[in-house]
């Protein structure tokens, strides 16, 4: 009954408003519900909003301000980016790093010498200048005429690295461009981005690619983190959104270079199993060091991800039922290898999820698990190491402290010593 | 539905996904936009100009903080900002327990209006404010929403996640409370 008056009143109430009706209609129509009515309709339509009821100019013009202050996006700490660089570039040889400054010189080259000519007169336009239109044409031009994703994907990144020198060369009463710049940079990364995403699916030699996209982004971390201390107050947060924005595209090609190094590493041992069916040990050996170095290779660009657990849960699966497939009629010391680099992986992985579960970095603990590994095979120098069944019982002996170097080795599954004469798995 | 309300709520929608996206300046417009109603909506709650002042630059402020939470709502932003502002009211009222003297300047009117009328005007105002207030906040909240703001009872809705039917039941109790508490008062 309340429901039901609850709605007479509501209607009542709106019909009244509306100038449909009176209150006198509405009594008249339900004259059951009178007594209740009445009151109510006369306290409701007495509640009138107050007129003319506004904040002082004074207040709203400081309230403003006072907001703006508090919300202004706030620029980050550069340093703590550029550490971040450092320390990956540490990471990398110097033989690889001297390298890549000689490909990275010889790019700067050849686009000085194609700029050269007329055609490319609009290149330094910047947003305003009257050949800036012209320079976006090309810009079209060329991501029409590329067929492949592959160039595509490295147009769209050139597109994008456009942007952020134009960011970096925009003279300060041109402010008002740097939102279409962004927006422009944004969207070529995250298409240049999308169709490397593709090129990996469809199992594409995308390692070349992707490390063009982990330079190029961190380089324009570099310039944003500068420019957004340099631009106007009111342009920072959207330079700030376009850092947000190269750091998720950091992380998404980290990831896809996790997802191609973990496929290699797949690859790598497929050619191994064949080998060993072959019966050429030596090319075991040697394959089972580009495996090793492949994997570290995965573990190093999985840490510098967002979601390094999860890449590490996936390669455990993935490399797991990769070992399944080992061929059963091969040479036993190729076996050996074999297991040898199965259980050196699997202990490996989980030692290193333990770790990052205690809040240890992904790397600290690989390269950690390395050394402990190392020092482990030391124990067999000069002496028969386990065979093929027999990694697993002998590392879980070592760990438990219960292994002398020289003293013992593990047993058999049939309770023989091996003595295949092998040092182990691969020689390295 | 007008054409520069279309216009306006076009930009309105533009604003709020610049907004959300951490653009201040678009705030700022929202603020332009919508900061009078949330002002006249807190006044009305605490009758105090410096208090509502205070509470209207909080309500803003929390509103860039969570304005990635209204996306998922259906009803209209100043709405949701109320909800921010009621919210705020309550926390006023749970820390000062007093009850705030009414201002004489809430009720103005227009310069034609004989003193009279316009003294009869306010007085009834006034009362209707302070019994307005004596109501549960669910039920001020209701009562404000639709007659003091104007808004659809779909809308309030939205707003407060009940049904609609259960918006007009609050609606009715609260205003057969208001009944309790002026008879109370006349007697």
């Amino acid at each position: 009954m309340a429901d039901q008056t609850s709605e007479i009143l509501a209607q009542c109430i709106a019909d009244i408003k509306a100038g449909k009706a009176s209150i006198e209609d509405c009594l008249a129509k339900y004259s059951q519900l009178r007594v209740e009515l009445e009151p109510l309709l006369k306290i409701a339509l007495a509640i009138e909003p107050p007129p003319k009821v506004t904040p002082s100019p004074i207040f709203k013009t400081r309230a403003r301000a006072n907001l703006l202050a508090k919300i202004q996006p706030q620029c980050p700490v550069t340093k703590g980016r550029w550490l971040r660089y450092s320390f990956m570039t540490d990471l990398i040889p110097a033989e690889r790093r001297f390298k890549m400054a000689a490909i990275l010189i010889a790019i700067v080259l050849a686009v000085a010498s194609v700029g050269g000519g007329t055609a490319y007169a609009s290149q330094d336009a910047l947003p305003g200048d009257m050949l800036y239109p012209e320079k976006t044409f090309i810009e079209n031009a060329r991501l029409f005429f590329a067929f492949s994703d592959q160039s595509k994907a490295e147009t769209h990144l050139k597109i994008a690295d456009t942007r952020i020198d134009e960011l970096s060369r925009l003279p300060g009463d041109r402010n008002r461009f740097i939102e279409r710049i962004m927006e422009n940079y944004q969207y070529n990364l995250e298409q240049g981005l999308d169709l490397a995403e593709q090129l990996v699916e469809q199992g594409g030699n995308a390692s070349g690619l992707l490390n063009k996209f982990q330079e190029r982004i961190t380089y324009h971390q570099g310039v944003l983190n500068t420019s957004c201390n340099q631009v106007q107050v009111e342009a920072r947060h959207v330079v700030q959104n376009a850092l947000n924005v190269s750091d998720q595209g950091l992380d998404r090609t980290n990831r896809m270079m996790a997802q191609v190094r973990m496929e290699n590493t797949s690859r790598i041992m497929a050619q191994v199993f064949e080998a060993a069916q072959a019966g050429n040990v030596d090319e075991v050996d040697e394959l089972l060091g580009d495996y090793d170095e492949e994997l570290s290779a995965f573990m190093e660009v999985a840490s510098a991800t967002g979601d390094a657990e999860g890449l590490l849960e996936q390669a455990r699966e993935g490399l797991g039922l990769v070992f399944q497939q080992m061929p059963a009629e091969i040479p036993e010391q190729a076996r050996t290898a074999i297991e040898n680099a199965r259980v050196r992986t699997m202990e490996g992985i989980d030692h290193a999820a333990e770790a990052m579960g205690q809040g240890e970095g992904l790397m600290n603990a690989w390269q950690e698990f390395e050394r402990e590994w190392e020092e482990f095979m030391y124990q067999w120098q000069g002496e028969t190491a386990p065979g093929p069944e027999n990694w697993q019982y002998a590392w879980d002996e070592y760990k438990q402290g219960q292994h002398e170097p020289g003293s013992q080795q593990a047993p058999s599954g049939d309770g023989q010593q091996n003595g295949a004469g092998s040092q182990g798995g691969s020689a390295h | 539905m007008e054409p520069n309300e279309r216009v306006n709520m076009d930009n309105e929608a533009l604003w709020i996904e610049q907004a959300s996206k951490g653009n201040p300046q678009s705030f700022a417009r929202l603020y332009d936009m919508h900061v009078d109603r949330i002002y006249r909506y807190i006044l009305y709650r605490v009758s105090d100009i410096g208090i509502a002042e205070d509470l209207t630059q909080e309500v803003f402020l929390r509103g860039y903080q969570a304005i990635h939470n209204f996306r998922k709502m259906r009803s209209p932003f100043v709405a949701w900002l109320m909800t921010i502002a009621h919210n705020l009211v309550i926390d006023y009222y749970r820390s000062n327990k007093h009850e705030l003297p009414l201002e004489d300047n809430i009720v103005n009117a227009d310069s034609t209006t004989s003193p009279q009328k316009i003294a009869e005007a306010r007085l009834e105002q006034q009362r209707l404010q302070k019994a307005i207030r004596q109501l549960r906040l669910e039920q001020q909240q209701v009562i404000i929403l639709h007659f003091i703001e104007g808004f659809e009872y779909s809308e309030i809705a939205a707003l407060l996640r009940k049904t609609e039917g259960a918006i007009r039941v609050i609606q009715h109790r609260a205003l057969k409370e208001l009944r309790c508490i002026l008879d109370k008062e006349t007697n």
